[in-house]
């Protein structure tokens, strides 16, 4: 297509929208409803794999051995783990290493209390391998696998809040999807009806064009354009719209609750809109694309 | 130019449209097509924009066999050739000139070509002082001399005017038609579909009768009258 004819296509398709503007304005709503729950969800999601992310860095399984097992098993023990998919990093921490944490966690306010041990490692049987995982939710597996290990005495597994967060976002990623599904299908549905109107508007125009020679995109183009704007009007809206609400809803959370502020770190906006801007924009302009191609097929007869 | 070999055709309730029409019009001929109404008129033309396809027969159209070009020449070939309506078809929010452009923006043709075409053509059709006026602030004549530009504006080799004076009184189907022998003087060939019998034999073209689908008669005119 020449670039004044696909100018002129836009300005038709621009003027399409103007003519229908009540079911223009009907598409463009719902679809900027359908982004608007999209990023929200996803802006959800992020957070919460970034706060999953961030306290599974904090889980550990802990292995332990039988005692006096000696340090070649241990080795072997250690080799093995090494092999494992699920385990993004381990260390050995040996008796005395693991005495000295506990001191410095339960005794550093009294040291006086832990002389008494002085010469007695309490921890002599606490030698043990601490293992990071790379996912949470390979927990089980990892941990089955050691109970099964030679020397291995006991395997304690974290049950923190990491699967509770990722069990969550799970829900939401679910939830998320199947309402955006029904959105996306109730926005095809409008455009499709907005395409349609248009259509039988510009019904005696279409025939004319027909009969004086116009090429089948030529008569297509007008109302493709109209359903890619549709898309893109409506998905630009919700996503300043949710810009401006992210950075504004950090801040009020930051300093209204602080103490919950601690405990959870938000996703800079910047970081969010990286992935959601592009997504948001093909899914929007998409939707239109695809709503007025299928209307075009079906009442277009070029 | 125009060449219809045994073309019949039949609607889908198998009403008989026409049956068995054989016919040829030679380049920079006025062909008058007359008949009935039902008679089968409108079928030719719509058979010779390919807007119907023949039941049977073969039509060739500026040397292209109709039954051999593809749906995506379709508009290649509707482009040689000028169509005009008794009701006018324009577009009621256009005014005259974008009436006319319309036509040229269609086959994508340059900017500058529209702006010296334009003004040519309703020059040619009369109406250069009124290309602001919108459609329906134009009399039935003057919507049809419009519909004429907008045909004639990318030079085709044929134009088919259907009932071109249907809607019209008497002083403005005789200012059509001479319009109409204006340009067939300037080589294009003219095929116009009428009912119009005191047109036809002022006229004085050629004249090709149909009655219930077939061809009555054809008699030749007078072309230089």
């Amino acid at each position: 297509m020449k670039p004044r004819t696909f100018f002129y296509n836009v300005r038709q398709g621009v003027r399409n929208i103007w003519r229908n503007k009540m079911f223009s304005i009907a598409s463009i709503a719902t679809m900027a409803a359908c982004i608007f729950l999209f990023g929200v969800f996803y802006s959800i999601g992020v957070n919460f794999r970034s706060m999953v992310q961030t306290a599974e860095t904090g889980v550990a399984v802990t292995v332990f051995f039988d005692e006096n097992t000696p340090q070649a098993t241990i080795d072997t023990i250690g080799q093995e783990i090494a092999t494992r998919p699920e385990v993004d990093s381990y260390k050995f921490v040996s008796a005395e290493e693991a005495w000295a944490n506990f001191q410095q966690e339960y005794f550093a306010d009294s040291p006086d209390a832990a002389e008494g041990f002085a010469n007695d490692n309490p921890l002599a049987n606490s030698a043990n391998y601490e293992i990071y995982l790379k996912d949470v939710s390979q927990q089980d597996t990892l941990v089955a696998f050691l109970e099964g290990l030679d020397g291995v005495r006991e395997v304690h597994r974290s049950e923190t809040t990491a699967k509770t967060l990722s069990d969550f976002n799970n829900l939401i990623t679910f939830v998320s999807t199947i309402i955006v599904a029904i959105l996306i299908g109730v926005s095809v549905f409008l455009i499709s009806n907005t395409v349609t109107v248009g259509i039988s508007v510009r019904k005696e125009e279409i025939a004319i064009m027909k009969l004086i020679g116009a090429k089948d995109n030529f008569v297509r183009a007008p109302f493709v354009v109209e359903g890619v704007m549709i898309g893109f009007i409506g998905s630009v809206i919700p996503l300043v719209i949710i810009y401006f609400l992210y950075h504004r809803l950090i801040v009020y959370v930051t300093e209204r609750f602080s103490a919950l502020s601690s405990m959870m770190t938000f996703v800079p906006v910047g970081a969010v809109f990286r992935v959601l801007l592009p997504v948001s924009l093909v899914l929007g302009v998409g939707i239109g694309y695809v709503g007025s191609r299928l209307t075009l097929k079906r009442h277009l007869n070029v | 130019m125009i060449r219809l070999e045994h073309v019949s055709k039949t609607y889908e309730a198998k009403v008989v449209a026409i049956t068995d029409v054989s016919l040829h019009i030679r380049p920079g001929e006025f062909v008058f097509i007359t008949g009935a109404s039902g008679s089968g008129k409108s079928t030719i033309i719509k058979l010779l924009l390919k807007e119907l396809k023949p039941t049977h027969g073969r039509i060739v159209v500026n040397g292209k066999d109709l039954g051999k070009i593809s749906h995506k020449q379709v508009p290649l070939f509707r482009r040689n050739i000028g169509v005009v309506f008794q009701d006018f078809r324009l577009l009621p929010d256009r005014n005259v000139y974008e009436n006319v452009a319309f036509a040229m923006r269609v086959v994508e043709a340059p900017k500058k070509a529209i702006k010296t075409k334009v003004p040519m053509v309703l020059s040619l059709v009369g109406l250069a002082a009124k290309y602001r006026a919108l459609p329906q602030q134009l009399s039935g004549g003057e919507q049809q001399r419009v519909a004429i530009a907008r045909a004639l504006v990318n030079e085709p080799k044929i134009l088919l005017a259907d009932e071109p004076t249907g809607n019209l009184d008497n002083h403005n189907a005789w200012e059509i038609m001479r319009l109409l022998e204006e340009i067939n003087k300037r080589g294009t060939t003219v095929v116009v579909v009428t009912h119009n019998m005191e047109i036809v034999r002022m006229m004085n073209k050629r004249v090709i009768t149909i009655q219930n689908g077939v061809v009555y008669s054809d008699e030749e005119g007078d072309q230089e009258a």
